[in-house]
């Protein structure tokens, strides 16, 4: 079940950037990969490469019951995005409440993707507490959270540390072993971003996927619309992603790739458009 | 450990986790030839450059001074007594140089002002009409500290 959820206790980390720096390090790899923004935001489209100006999306026409597969847009980066959509506050918390009442909204086109054996879905969800990193996260293979090196990121280890942020009893048991943190925007030439990340990577030990350095070309890539390995392959920021991506694939393992004709695949998953 | 010579690797291996690299943290290697030139020091000799006098000007009749803060900043020095010295020309790059890259472009931000200049009710009121007038401008003193206009 390759199916990875980027979650945070709090936002302005760069989980949308990170998301789409790995759906795209994770494309080059050769395999399908599906992104999923589920955060009202819409932001993910434009890391991606989708214009400003289209309002479509899934999440935000929810009330309407389209087609999933009718919403799913590939994009100039590579990865196939399910993109939120166009709303307002009063929209994003009928979304929030109508996927509470009806997950199957949200899980099912989730479980439809990852019926490709070899694809890979990342999903992009709300800051802190959210119904879509709820219904989604026992389906994940892993739940990254992304935290930056400083003050703040640090002082709310306890609330994953504890259960706070992914839940307690059955749905902590479900999704503790999953969980692994990210390190966002690790300034090597700040004490406190070295002092920050040192402390935390003492504390989480193996738990602690990867670190991603602070680079101008990461939000020089957003302006560009483009995702930073696309944008700058050699700064730091993009090896770092790409390291992150081989750790991911080697705690999630996934099926090669199926060398099998378009046309089958198209017919097996017709929204996998070639 | 030392915070500014932190030593991940060394913290990583006693906490044995194999596998996760924290090149973060470390000085990134260079790729390729291109290695930035090695930063020259700048001195500037000391006799072109006297330190500027603190003028304390003198107490009124019957008050006492107080003591100078070591916080307050010392006036501005007199002006120097030599000729400013010509601003230098750019030098012409070295034909083996290569030619210096364009000027980058974001093209998010060019259509993300855009979009939010096309009427779609604005409830907050939009791009504004006219230039505010001098002084009532927001954020004057960064204005000011960053273009030296004042707006």
């Amino acid at each position: 079940m390759p199916l990875l959820c980027l979650a945070s206790p709090k936002g302005g980390v760069g989980k949308t950037s990170l998301a789409s720096g790995l759906a795209h390090a994770l494309h080059r790899t050769g395999r399908p990969v599906f992104a999923i923004d589920c955060d009202p935001q819409n932001a993910l489209r434009l890391h991606l490469g989708l214009p400003i100006t289209d309002p479509e999306g899934y999440l935000a026409r929810l009330h309407l019951r389209p087609d999933w597969r009718a919403c799913l847009r590939r994009t100039p980066a590579g990865p196939d995005l399910l993109p939120y959509g166009e709303t307002d506050m009063r929209g994003a918390l009928a979304t929030s409440g109508l996927i509470e009442r009806e997950p199957e909204l949200l899980a099912g086109p989730v479980r439809a993707m990852l019926a490709d054996p070899s694809a890979i879905v990342v999903v992009d969800t709300p800051p802190g507490a959210s119904a879509a990193l709820q219904i989604l996260a026992p389906q994940a293979a892993l739940v990254l959270a992304v935290l930056l090196a400083d003050a703040a990121s640090t002082a709310l280890l306890p609330e994953i540390e504890t259960g706070r942020f992914l839940g307690r009893g059955t749905l902590g048991t479900l999704v503790g072993p999953k969980l692994r943190v990210v390190l966002n925007q690790v300034d090597r030439h700040s004490r406190l971003s070295v002092s920050a990340a040192e402390g935390v990577a003492a504390h989480l030990g193996a738990r602690l996927a990867g670190a991603i350095s602070r680079e101008e070309a990461v939000a020089e890539a957003l302006a560009c619309q483009r995702p930073v390995g696309a944008h700058a392959p050699y700064s730091t920021a993009a090896r770092d992603i790409e390291d992150l991506a081989a750790t991911v694939l080697r705690e999630m393992p996934v099926a090669a790739p199926a060398p099998v004709a378009p046309a089958v695949t198209s017919s097996l998953f017709p929204w996998s458009r070639p | 450990m030392d915070a500014q010579e932190p030593d991940i690797s060394a913290l990583a291996s006693r906490l044995g986790m194999r596998g996760v690299r924290y090149r973060s943290f470390g000085n990134p290697p260079y790729r390729g030839e291109r290695r930035p030139p090695p930063v020259q020091p700048n001195v500037v000799p000391p006799a072109t450059m006297p330190a500027p006098a603190m003028v304390v000007p003198p107490a009124p009749p019957g008050m006492v001074a107080p003591p100078a803060s070591p916080f307050m900043a010392p006036p501005p020095g007199p002006a120097p007594a030599w000729p400013a010295a010509a601003a230098p020309r750019p030098a012409a790059p070295a034909p083996w140089q290569p030619a210096p890259a364009p000027a980058p472009s974001f093209p998010l931000i060019a259509q993300a002002l855009a979009a939010a200049a096309t009427p779609q009710g604005q409830p907050f009121g939009g791009p504004a009409a006219e230039p505010a007038a001098p002084g009532t401008l927001p954020f004057l003193a960064l204005r000011a500290a960053v273009g030296g206009a004042g707006g």
